[in-house]
Order: C-alpha cells, then sequence, then structure tokens
C-alpha cells in the first residue's frame, strides 16, 4: 500500500486554487494592459512627434541646400540610426506631393498604400499630435516636408510587448509558488492526514487478525482525527480486558525530508543562473589566471567541495546526529552565500563558494542519514525518492526565480536572499525532521576498500569513464558553464537564462519516471544508457551554425535534449550498476559500486566547468560546446561498442 | 488528559492555499507596476534624448566656429526658441566646471551641475521632473560643455504612485475573491467527509452494548466511499468490525458478571 | 635694402638685449613667444592668441615673418639664441626642420636644442623626420600640432559620402613628400578595399612637371572610371589645383583635400580638414603647459586635433549631381 496520493477532496482543491489564481492573474494582468496604454500611449505619441519634427528639419535643410528629393541619399542609415535609439520605430516613408514614394524603409513598396491609406481608427481618449494617426497597427506620424509628406510610423504593439516580456516572469513566479504551494499541502496533509490514516489501517488491521495491541498513537481533530481518537479509545478499552500491552502504530515522519531537501537545494540553484557573468566581475580584477579559467574554477569548486566534504560529514554524523548536523550545514551554507554576496575580491569568492558547498554537502548527508534512520528496507526507495524529489524541484524552481529576482533586484542580493532562506532552513529542520530514532544508522562514509571493490570491476570502469563521467561533464559544463556565459555574451537577461536552465529540472521531472518505467519494461538497460547519452550530445554539435538571433531558442530546445537524454540514462544506469556488484552486497543493501559511481560522478562534475572553460578560452564559446558535445559523443560511441562487444546492450 | 486541540487540518490546508494565492498576486501586481514605471521612463527618455542630440550639435557648431558656450548666441536663441514650442520642457546648458550658461542653476535633484561633470550620458529623477543629459566635447576631446533636457512630469509621477495603489488595490480584492472562493470550498469538502459516517457506526458499536444490542449487518458498505483513502479505511474497518464486535460482546459479559 | 634689414636686425638685438630681463626676474616677468611665419600671420595664429588669452596667459609675441624666404631664418635662430625666449613658435615644414632639425641628425651648431618650440601646419612630421619614430624616445624640446588628418580617417571619410571603389590621384613624382603619400595611400587601398590610379605628372621640357598635362591625365583618369581625386600635400599640384579641379569637375570627377583652402577657397567638392583656427588653440594649449605648468616638450605628444571638420562645398556637389547623404549633411559644414 503507498501513501503517494493525496485525498481526492485535496486534489479537487489545488484545483480550484490553480484555477482562481489564473483567474485573478487574468484580472490583473488585464489591468496592467489596459493602464499601460493609457498611460503609456501619450509618450508614445509624444516621442514619436519629436522624432518625426527632427526627422523633418534634416530633410528640410537637405531640400534647402538645393538637393532635389531624389538626390535624398543615406536614408537608410538614417532609418538604421533612428532605430538604434528607437527600437520601437517600424518604418519610415517620404512620399512626393503625387503620392509617389522618394524612399521607404522598413516596408516593402506594396504595402505602403495599403498602410498609409488604410482607414483610421479613431481613439477617442488617446492623445494624439498633430498629424498622428493610427492606423493597421501602427501608430504613424506625418510631417510635411518641402518636397512632400515624411512618414514616421511606430509599431503599436511596442507599447505591450514589455508587458507580454513581464508575462514571463510572472509565469515563473507563479510556478515556483505553485509548486511550493504543492510541496507544504503535501507536507501538511501527511502529517495530518497520510500518515494518521495509514497508522489506523495498521490498527485495523490488527485488529481484524484478532489482537488489540496496537493504538494509532495520533491526536486527532477534524472527521479523521475523531474516528482515530474513538479508535484508539475503543482498543484502550477492549486491551486492557486482555492485558495486552500497547504499540503504537505510529510511523516516523520522512516526508520533510523533502522540504529540507529543497531548501538547501534551492538556496543554491538560487544562483545557478547568473554565477559565471557574477564571478566573471570578480576574474577579471585579476591578471594571472585567464577569464575563462578562473570562472571555471569557482563553478567547478562548488561541487568538487561537495564530493570531499561528503564523506568527512558523515564521519561527524554519529557525533550529532541529524537535525544538529543538518542546522550546522544550513547555517555554514548561509554563511558562505553572504560572503558570496558580498566578496570583495576573487580570492574571497573562491573561499565563499568552498564554505557553501561545506555547507551544502553537510545538510546533504544529514538528509541521507535522516532517511536511512526512518525507513527500513521496505520503504527506503520511497524515502529516498522523496529526498530526490525535493531536490530536483529546487532544480526546476531555483535558476529560473533566481532569474527573474536577480533581474530586479541585483544579483548580490539575490544571493543574500539565498542565505536567508538556508537559515529558515536551519529554523525549520527542527519541526520538519522527525525526533525518534527507530534505529540509529550512519551513512557510511566512503572507504578506500570500496574503491578497490569499484575499480576492479571492469564493468563498472567501463560503465563509469564512458556513459557516467562524460554525462556528468555534459551537465556541469554545458548547463552550468557555458549556458550561461553564451547567453549572457549576446545579451540576455538573467531572467531568459533561468527560465532556459529551468527547463532542464522540469524536463527531468516528467519525462524520468515515464523513461524509468519504459526502461524497465523493454529492458535494454545499456541501450537506453548510450542512447540517452547521444541524445543528450547530439544537437551541440550544431552550436557553431546556429545564428545569434536563434541562439536562446535553440539552447532551450539544446537544454530539453539534454534533460530527455540524461532522463533516459539515469534510472537503468543505476539498474545496472546493482547488477554489476555481487549479490551480498546487494543483500545488505550496500553497493560499493554504486558508492563509487556517485563520488566519481560528483568530484567529476566538479571538472566539468573547468574542462568547458578552458576550451572556452581557446576556442571560444560556440566551438568549445560543439567539442564538449563531440567529446561526450565520442565516449558513448566507445561505450556502446564495449557494450556490443561484450553482448551487454540489455 | 487535557491537550491543547490540535489545528483542523483543513484549516492548515486553507491557510497554505490562501498564502499562496495572496504572495503570487502581490508579486505578480508588483512586477506588473515595476514594469510599466520602467517602460514610462525609458520612453520620456528617448524622447528628452532627441532634444538633446538636437542642441548638442549647435553648440559642437558654435565650438568648432571657435565660440566657447558662453558666446554662443545662437545658442540661447536656439534654446528659447525651442522651449517656447515646447513649454513643458527645461533645457539647461552649463560649462565644465558646473556653472549654469543658460536656464538653471541645479539639476532636477537639486545637485549641482558638477556631479555629472565628465560622464557622457545621465538620466535624473525627482518627484516632479524626468532628465537626460549629457557632454559635449570640443575637438581638441575636451569637456566643454554640458547640457540638459528636463521635462516636468508631476502629473505623470503623481498618476503613477495613484496607478500603484490601484495595482496593488486589485491585487489585494482579487486575492481576497480567490481566498474567498478557496476557503468556501474547503469547507465544502471539509463537511462531505464521509468518514463521520464510520466514526458514527465505531461509537455505536461501542455503546451498544449500553443501549442494548447491536446490528451485526453493518449499515455502511465500502461502495459508500468515494475517495480511494476513504473507501481504504472503510474496507479496514468493514474487515474489522466483526472482531469489535466480538470483542464488545465478551467485554460486555464480563462487565455483567 | 639688405643694408636696412641689417641695420634693422642689430637695432632689434640691441633692444632686446636692454629689455632682456635680469635671469632673476625671469620667472616673474611675462613669458616671450618668438613666432617664426612663413608668410604673415594666418588664422592659426589667430586662434593662438585667443587661446592664450582665455587660459589667463600674458605672453608677449614677437613675431619674425619669412615672408618666404628661408634665407632669414638662420638669422631668427641666431636672434632666439641670444634672447632666449621662452617658447619659439614655428609655422610650417620647412622653418620647423630649420629650426630643430630631423630627430636623429640634430645639428647643435644650425639647430636649436635647449629652447622649446611648438610648431603648427607640419603636415607629416613622422614621414619627414621632426617627429621620432614610436620606437625611439620623444625629443627634449620639440612638440607641436599637425594639421592632415590620419589618413585612414580621411579615406574613411571619403567612404561615408560614397562607396569608394576607384580612387585617382595626379602628383608631382619630383616631391618626396608627394611620393610619400602615394606609397601610403597604396598600402590603405588593400586593407581599405579600394584601387588606387596613379597619374605622375610629366615633366615638360625643362625638366620641370607640366600643368599643362592635367587636364590630360584627369580625362585618363576618368576613362580609368576613378572616382574621386585625391589632393595630397602636393606643393606642385597646390599651385596649380584649380586646374586639377576645374578638369576634374568637367569630367564629373569631384576633388578631395586634406587642407581647408582647396574647399573653403578652391573648388574641391569636399574635404576632412583641421580648422587653422583649432591648430592655432591646440598649439596654445601645448604652449600653456610648457609656460605655466613648466611641463618639458618631451612630456607633450605631437598630436592633431581630436575631430575634424568635414567641409563640403555645396556648389560642387549639386553640380556634380553627387549629393552629400543625409547623415553628413548633420554635423559637415557647408560651404555656399
Amino acid at each position: 500500500m503507498n501513501g503517494r496520493f493525496l485525498p481526492k477532496a485535496v486534489i479537487h482543491s489545488f484545483a480550484i486554487a490553480g484555477l482562481t489564481l489564473l483567474v485573478a492573474l487574468g484580472a490583473i494582468s488585464w489591468q496592467a494592459f489596459d493602464t499601460g496604454n493609457q498611460l503609456l500611449f501619450p509618450e508614445l505619441a509624444k516621442k514619436a512627434s519629436v522624432e518625426a519634427e527632427q526627422v523633418r528639419n534634416k530633410i528640410n535643410f537637405a531640400l534647402d541646400l538645393g538637393i532635389p528629393p531624389e538626390g535624398l541619399r543615406g536614408t537608410d542609415d538614417l532609418f538604421a540610426d533612428l532605430r538604434q535609439s528607437d527600437p520601437d520605430i517600424a518604418f519610415i516613408v517620404m512620399q512626393d506631393p503625387g503620392g509617389k514614394t522618394i524612399f521607404a524603409h522598413g516596408i516593402t513598396p506594396e504595402r505602403i498604400d495599403g498602410v498609409l491609406k488604410a482607414t483610421e481608427r479613431p481613439s477617442p481618449d488617446r492623445e494624439l499630435e498633430t498629424g498622428q494617426s493610427l492606423r493597421a497597427g501602427y501608430l504613424v506620424t506625418a510631417q510635411p516636408v518641402e518636397a512632400g509628406t515624411f512618414y514616421l510610423a511606430h509599431d503599436e504593439a511596442a507599447l505591450v510587448r514589455p508587458l507580454i516580456d513581464n508575462l514571463f516572469d510572472i509565469g515563473v513566479v507563479i510556478l515556483v509558488t505553485l509548486l511550493l504551494a504543492f510541496e507544504v499541502t503535501l507536507l501538511v496533509m501527511t502529517i495530518n492526514f497520510t500518515q494518521p490514516a495509514r497508522a489506523a489501517m495498521n490498527v485495523l488491521r490488527t485488529v481484524a487478525s484478532g489482537r488489540f495491541d496496537k493504538v494509532t498513537g495520533y491526536p486527532g481533530s477534524g472527521a479523521l482525527g475523531n474516528f482515530i481518537t474513538h479508535l484508539d479509545n475503543e482498543v484502550r478499552k477492549l486491551a486492557r480486558r486482555a492485558g495486552t500491552r500497547l504499540d503504537p502504530a505510529r510511523e516516523p515522519t520522512v516526508i520533510g525530508v523533502r522540504l529540507l531537501a529543497f531548501l538547501f537545494v534551492f538556496a543554491e540553484e538560487l544562483g545557478r543562473s547568473f554565477l559565471p557573468g557574477y564571478v566573471g566581475t570578480y576574474a577579471a580584477q585579476i591578471q594571472q589566471i585567464d577569464l575563462d579559467m578562473a570562472i571555471g574554477v569557482v563553478v567547478g569548486l562548488h561541487m568538487i567541495v561537495v564530493a570531499l566534504a561528503m564523506p568527512l560529514a558523515s564521519m561527524l554524523y554519529p557525533r550529532f546526529g541529524r537535525v544538529r548536523l543538518y542546522a550546522f550545514g544550513a547555517l555554514i551554507a548561509s554563511a558562505g552565500l553572504v560572503g558570496t554576496a558580498l566578496a570583495g575580491s576573487y580570492w574571497d569568492l573562491l573561499f565563499w563558494r568552498a564554505l557553501s558547498a561545506l555547507g551544502y554537502a553537510t545538510t546533504f548527508v544529514a538528509c541521507q542519514g535522516f532517511v536511512l534512520e526512518t525507513t527500513n528496507r521496505d520503504n527506503r526507495t520511497q524515502g529516498t525518492a522523496m529526498m530526490v524529489g525535493g531536490i530536483t524541484l529546487a532544480d526546476i524552481c531555483g535558476p529560473a526565480f533566481g532569474g527573474v529576482f536577480a533581474e530586479r533586484f541585483g544579483q548580490s542580493t539575490t544571493f543574500l536572499v539565498a542565505s536567508g532562506v538556508a537559515v529558515l532552513a536551519a529554523l525549520l529542520v527542527s519541526r520538519l525532521m522527525a525526533r525518534d530514532i527507530s534505529r540509529p544508522r550512519v551513512p557510511q562514509p566512503i572507504t578506500l576498500r570500496d574503491f578497490a571493490v569499484a575499480f576492479h570491476n571492469r564493468h563498472l570502469v567501463q560503465q563509469l569513464f564512458l556513459a557516467a563521467l562524460p554525462a556528468k561533464f555534459l551537465l556541469t559544463g554545458f548547463l552550468f558553464y557555458l549556458v550561461p556565459v553564451s547567453l549572457l555574451a549576446t545579451g540576455r537577461s538573467e531572467g531568459d537564462i533561468g527560465r532556459i536552465i529551468m527547463i532542464y529540472g522540469l524536463v527531468m521531472l516528467v519525462s524520468s519516471p515515464l523513461l524509468a518505467r519504459l526502461a524497465d519494461r523493454l529492458g535494454h538497460f545499456g541501450l537506453f544508457v548510450a542512447g540517452g547519452g547521444l541524445l543528450s550530445a547530439g544537437l551541440l554539435l550544431l552550436y557553431p551554425l546556429v545564428p545569434i538571433v536563434h541562439l536562446a531558442l535553440f539552447t532551450a530546445v539544446a537544454v530539453a535534449a539534454l534533460g530527455i537524454g540524461q532522463a533516459m540514462s539515469i534510472s537503468p544506469q543505476v539498474s545496472m550498476v546493482v547488477g554489476m556488484s555481487s549479490e551480498t552486497n546487494v543483500q545488505r543493501g550496500q553497493a560499493p559500486e554504486l558508492v563509487v559511481m556517485r563520488f566519481v560522478e560528483r568530484l567529476g562534475g566538479g571538472l566539468g566547468p573547468i574542462i568547458a572553460a578552458s576550451l572556452a578560452a581557446v576556442y571560444g564559446n560556440m566551438t568549445a560546446i560543439m567539442l564538449l558535445g563531440l567529446g561526450v559523443m565520442a565516449c558513448f560511441a566507445v561505450y556502446l561498442l564495449t557494450l556490443a562487444i561484450g553482448g551487454r546492450t540489455s | 488528559m487535557a491537550t491543547r486541540k490540535p489545528v483542523n487540518l483543513w484549516v492548515k490546508l486553507g491557510i497554505t492555499m490562501t498564502s499562496v494565492i495572496v504572495i503570487a498576486l502581490l508579486v505578480a501586481s508588483t512586477l506588473n507596476f515595476l514594469r510599466l514605471e520602467e517602460t514610462y521612463e525609458r520612453l520620456v527618455a528617448q524622447r528628452l534624448n532627441v532634444t538633446a542630440e538636437q542642441i548638442s550639435r549647435v553648440v559642437v557648431t558654435g565650438l568648432d566656429l571657435g565660440l566657447s558656450v558662453r558666446t554662443q548666441g545662437h545658442l540661447s536663441s536656439f534654446v528659447d526658441s525651442y522651449m517656447e514650442q515646447h513649454p513643458e520642457i527645461t533645457i539647461s546648458v552649463f560649462d565644465c566646471s558646473g556653472e549654469a550658461v543658460i536656464g538653471k542653476a541645479t539639476n532636477a535633484d537639486g545637485q549641482p551641475w558638477t556631479r555629472h561633470a565628465g560622464q557622457p550620458h545621465w538620466r535624473t529623477f525627482s518627484d516632479d521632473t524626468i532628465g537626460v543629459g549629457m557632454t559635449v566635447e570640443n575637438n581638441l576631446g575636451k569637456c566643454a560643455a554640458g547640457l540638459a533636457v528636463e521635462t516636468s512630469a508631476r502629473a505623470s509621477l503623481a498618476e503613477m504612485s495613484a496607478i500603484s495603489t490601484r495595482f496593488v488595490l486589485t491585487g489585494v480584492l482579487a486575492a481576497a475573491a480567490a481566498c474567498l472562493v478557496i476557503l468556501g470550498a474547503l469547507f465544502l469538502f471539509s463537511r462531505q467527509s464521509a468518514l463521520r459516517r464510520l466514526d458514527d457506526d465505531l461509537l455505536h458499536l461501542a455503546t451498544a452494548n449500553a443501549n442494548g444490542g447491536t446490528p451485526s449487518s453493518a449499515p455502511i458498505s465500502e461502495d459508500d466511499f468515494s475517495d480511494p483513502w476513504e473507501r481504504m479505511l472503510a474496507q479496514h474497518y468493514l474487515a474489522a468490525r466483526p472482531n469489535l464486535i466480538q470483542a464488545e460482546a465478551e467485554d460486555a459479559k464480563e462487565d455483567d458478571r | 635694402m639688405k643694408r636696412r634689414a641689417v641695420i634693422g636686425g642689430i637695432a632689434s638685438c640691441f633692444a632686446l638685449f636692454a629689455l632682456t630681463p635680469c635671469p632673476l626676474h625671469a620667472q616673474a616677468a611675462r613669458p616671450r613667444i618668438m613666432m617664426i611665419l612663413w608668410r604673415g600671420e594666418t588664422e592659426v595664429e589667430r586662434g593662438f592668441r585667443d587661446q592664450l588669452e582665455r587660459n589667463g596667459v600674458d605672453a608677449e609675441i614677437i613675431v619674425r615673418n619669412l615672408d618666404r624666404d628661408m634665407d632669414r631664418l638662420p638669422g631668427f635662430l641666431d636672434e632666439a639664441r641670444q634672447t632666449q625666449p621662452d617658447l619659439v613658435y614655428t609655422w610650417g615644414t620647412g622653418i620647423t626642420m630649420g629650426t630643430v632639425g630631423p630627430w636623429n641628425e640634430v645639428d647643435p651648431a644650425r639647430n636649436l636644442t635647449k629652447l622649446p618650440v611648438v610648431y603648427v601646419m607640419v603636415s607629416a612630421p613622422l614621414r619627414t623626420g621632426i617627429q621620432p619614430p614610436p620606437f625611439a624616445d620623444t625629443r627634449p624640446n620639440v612638440t607641436g600640432v599637425s594639421h592632415i588628418a590620419p589618413l585612414a580617417s580621411q579615406i574613411g571619410a571619403i567612404q561615408a559620402y560614397l562607396p569608394l571603389e576607384r580612387l585617382g590621384i595626379v602628383y608631382n613624382p619630383e616631391e618626396t613628400n608627394s611620393t610619400a603619400n602615394v606609397e601610403e595611400l597604396r598600402v590603405l587601398s588593400g586593407s581599405m578595399g579600394f584601387t588606387l590610379l596613379e597619374a605622375p605628372v610629366p615633366k615638360d621640357a625643362d625638366g620641370k612637371p607640366d600643368p599643362a598635362a592635367i587636364p590630360g591625365l584627369v580625362r585618363k583618369l576618368a576613362e580609368q572610371k576613378a572616382q574621386v581625386l585625391y589632393i595630397g600635400p602636393d606643393n606642385f599640384i597646390g599651385t596649380y589645383r584649380d586646374a586639377l579641379t576645374t578638369a576634374g569637375i568637367a569630367n564629373g570627377i569631384p576633388c578631395f583635400s586634406a587642407t581647408e583652402l582647396e574647399v573653403r577657397q578652391g573648388e574641391a567638392m569636399f574635404g576632412l580638414v583641421s580648422p587653422y583656427v583649432a591648430v592655432g588653440r591646440l598649439a596654445a594649449e601645448k604652449a600653456t603647459r610648457i609656460l605655466v605648468d613648466r611641463t618639458p616638450p618631451s612630456a607633450i605628444p605631437m598630436e592633431t586635433l581630436e575631430r575634424f571638420s568635414y567641409l563640403i562645398r555645396l556648389p560642387v556637389a549639386l553640380r556634380l549631381k553627387l549629393y552629400p547623404p543625409l547623415q553628413i549633411i548633420d554635423f559637415a559644414e557647408i560651404i555656399r
């Protein structure tokens, strides 16, 4: 019996909440558009009038000099200059008194009459200047010149474009808020409904088998609560007669790990979309290291420190216990984030990032221990899945929200907010982390023996170096370094970059379960891993051909492909590695192969940005992406070959 | 045992959902307003820049003729006629030490012009003006003059604060309406809980012996419950029910004894 | 006449001796500037004097006019050595070269090596050797202003007016500054994407360049489809510039000049020039630094103006029907 779904009533109310939110947003947006038009339109009209006046003066001056109208040259440069200072301009046209076009830019000759002679749209409450009219979707400003008339047209939609752009930002914020709400609702429901209900069913089962030795142990309110209280009272009464001892059926609450994992990962992920840019401003001040390398080092350092610090944190676990360890880790991470926000120099920044990573590793280990200690072998996967779910959610929400926030309030401020989130996590841990220790367990740190066992396993070594590590390089080198850096170089804002990075998390979230089930059904794990690897890197090869204007769109598609490809490989890869380890280990619940693979993946992940940065330093961003994709595809091709040779495709 | 009555589940849910709605709508309103304000300022600044470029060209022509900003008579007449045509605009020209040659002695923020000395372009805002400015260089590459074009935007800026209030108000109203809908829905849902029937039956069982006899067949069946959770609870309850009745009967017999 | 000049020279020397202030009072007295000019005061000097006044420098300016006779120069230089002015101002390549010599072959006997010298109107200081090359040290006592825009800027100015593919040049191959100029244009033609059509002026029976050949050369350039004729720092062409411009107009080809007078007073259609006044001003700025701030000339760069004037002679443009683009009309000085 799994408790993964929510009661129908809650799902219904969530749907209602979502709908009402959308309706309310619609109302707010409508008001914004309407107000926007009312407020901004007169300004647009005034601006158009002044610009047209200026051009008219230029044209008249030239005509006064004796230049004939056909001799007016450089009007295309004029148009380009106008558009540079005012991108809202659509076209310019000059016609002689007879209506013949002398010059036209930004509009094809066939359309000119269609627009200029189109019926004027009345604008009772819009303030137009003399000579202005609204036609065919344009604000046309007409200025008489000595040899005819000059027309300057602005796109009417130019006013609403910023507001439409805003909708993307609002969408991200709403998505994040809804996801967070879902998380909290899940938490509330689990603690207040699902778990008590399961306990009640547990008690009822023992009663059905004729025993009266379990009570739920939950206080109750509401319909379920009353039922539980009465059930407990009844069982207690009947047990007293039989003289049996009563055990509570209460399970430790693991669900809190979702929010806890979410919080500390969210704090780190807030900066994901603009960290390379942020580091760049510091790295530009030091001369010793090449700029790209300096950035790559900071981005990669975090992952390396996390990989190395996790065993250390595991060693501290028995001394401090999970609650204190988590709080400690969250506070260290918070301090690291404050330092990142206020760092004075590149070397300071390096230190604070390392400190952040230390905190991250510590909280991670604390959560792992929490799951270990509160689950038994039956539901351990579920508990781990909860933790992974919280992390995935943070991977989705963090970059997008951080990007939107940084765009408005600055990058340093975003780091400060991240540190606040970490502090919040520290404050909440005592409420979210159940204190009961049914089975004191310690997350085992990795040992040298694990390495020995793992590296003796030829298949594991192949898997690690031909599939797992290249996939990690691709993720950290491309998504965490090259994507923000290349998009920033083409002038994209933090909000846009954050949304694109979010695509990866979303795609992973949606496709992982589907693809995992598909892989389980079809078998052929090896093919899935190889296929996923090739898919994730394939589009990267096309990067040097992509025109700058479409770079953001192409990157979004490439990131989606990355997500799908990696979703294809993750679950089959785990199954393959478990299959590679010896039966005894698996029985005991430990697989050194898996542990070593995770460690090496994490460590190697730290190298990804450094590799990407060195490629970018020598070849430039686009070629670096292509080379990275090429390298990863080559690794996976070789991997496929080894599988085929070994006959291990399934 | 007197313990604090735990908060009703539906109340907790209600708090969660209403907080989310309120936060989301307030954030959306704020983002909309900020974007509106930014677009407005950009439009005004673009318009003022056109004027600033025009005046800058006049100044440069004079400088190339060897006239310092102070001695450019044609400049002041140009500026005066321009301001006559566009009464809402104020034009100020000042020399590189910050002293005004034409127009006001301080910028819209009340700061002296020296504050902007050397900056190629800048913008200023105050409660009632928006301004742009630029530095003009002579053909020796050195600062020759600065000029600033400001427009009184008091009406629009006042309208801005009215707009922000309106947006917040709409956000609050929308949030309130949405919250009411949610809370209403939650209230209805909480009333519908079919678990009440299980509870009633259990209580009936528990006190049946005191009231003389229990019906052995359950007045409820699992098909009465549509929600999967409630159905599962009902299944378990119905499975345990016979033992409860039996235990109750034995308990009663002992008491009787 | 020569006797009068000599007596006049000696008399002025005595006067200068008498008026020479005591070394002790040198700093407190008015700074003295000796101007050595080619043909009397020009707009350059007007700008120089004006800017000095604006900078608050109350200098005594002693004007020595060569009246186009280079033989007078050594006398003025001797005068300078004796009267020790605070600054010497030289006009043009010839006078400057005679005063300070090339950077690597200074003759202490003939040239001034200690007195600070500010030159104006030297068209090619680097090529003629007045300005040391970039790898060498700056000259200890020489700085100045040249009035010709960098050649790449000039070509850029032509390209702003019309898409340049073929540039024609009529020049006197006997003048080194001319051939050097052509050589520079040849180099630029590769990188800036135009073809240089050269038309050296042949010699006549006396071995001098033949002005009558000019119209024929222009016609040949027209057959080769030259779009613009370039007027370089060529003295011969400068003298016969009207012949060149007339022939150009007759064939529908405009002339471009890097000096003011060809466009203002001649019939060249357009040019990128330094207004003489601005040259004088910049020289005055340098003079101020030397006289007031006591900066040594070696620390003051030899340079041109930051911004040049784009001149367009409108009647020629209208006649040739080569209309300037709107953006150029914005900032160009239109001469009607």
